[in-house]
């Protein structure tokens, strides 16, 4: 691993425990976030896995109408 | 999901269900950087049910269907969030329900898994995405060593932690 990638590596890990340290409240206000991000992004591009997975098959599940 | 949480309490208050834990990636997000997820995976212990009988949901997705919850495949969406339910299938989950520290969000009380307990769980599903949750747990500097392998080795998972150990951390990871 160079220096730099060591670097790269070792901001990360700072970065996540700094994340970790939040209060759980604010993480689920976060993790709210990413998850309406996800779906977003899943609705745009693979509308139909949802579809098939509310039928009973497998595939993406999307909660919301 | 305070909402969600508000709705589990309530069904807990109700006596639908015993104690309930969650777990999954909204309990890793507990002791770690918020992890990306779709649903909640909760595991709860049903006080109505005798030794030896058959556990039953019913019950549950009664009550939840009367409040207006839909049932979808293995889920039921409590205010907009899916969620799981999952009675403990062996010693090593209803340990982890029954060690499960409380906390809040927004101050709705709620249970979720201690960090060795998520790790034990992660490493006996062993799926890729179990395996990638545990290094977060190892680099995130959250975990209690002595207790994890006190779980580990009660419920003989000692030899997959030392493979996952071999394959998957640096030396002076953990």
């Amino acid at each position: 691993m160079t220096e730099l990638m060591r670097k790269i590596a070792e901001s990360k890990k700072v970065e996540r425990r700094r994340l970790a340290a939040l209060p759980f409240s604010e993480k689920v206000e976060m993790l709210e976030k990413l998850r309406d991000r996800q779906i977003s992004i899943l609705r745009s591009s693979f509308l139909s896995y949802g579809t098939k997975r509310m039928n009973g098959q497998k595939g993406i599940f999307l909660a919301t109408p | 999901m305070k909402e969600t949480l508000e709705i589990i309490n309530q069904m807990q208050r109700d006596g639908i269900v015993g104690a309930y834990a969650i777990g999954g990636a909204v309990g890793a997000t507990f002791h770690l950087e918020p992890v990306a997820t779709l649903d909640i995976d909760v595991f709860v212990s049903f006080t109505s049910t005798q030794n030896g009988a058959l556990i039953s949901l019913s019950p549950l997705y009664d009550y939840l269907g009367k409040l207006g919850c839909e049932a979808r495949g293995e889920y039921i969406v409590i205010a907009g969030w899916p969620v799981q339910f999952l009675p403990p299938s062996d010693a090593l989950a209803e340990e982890a329900l029954a060690a499960a520290i409380s906390t809040d969000v927004d101050g709705v009380p709620t249970r979720v898994m201690s960090a060795e307990h998520l790790v034990a769980l992660a490493l006996q599903l062993g799926r890729a995405k179990d395996h990638a949750r545990i290094v977060q747990f190892c680099e995130t500097d959250v975990l209690r060593y002595e207790i994890l392998e006190d779980i580990l080795r009660r419920h003989k998972l000692d030899d997959k932690w030392d493979r996952f150990k071999k394959r998957f951390m640096m030396e002076n990871d953990v």
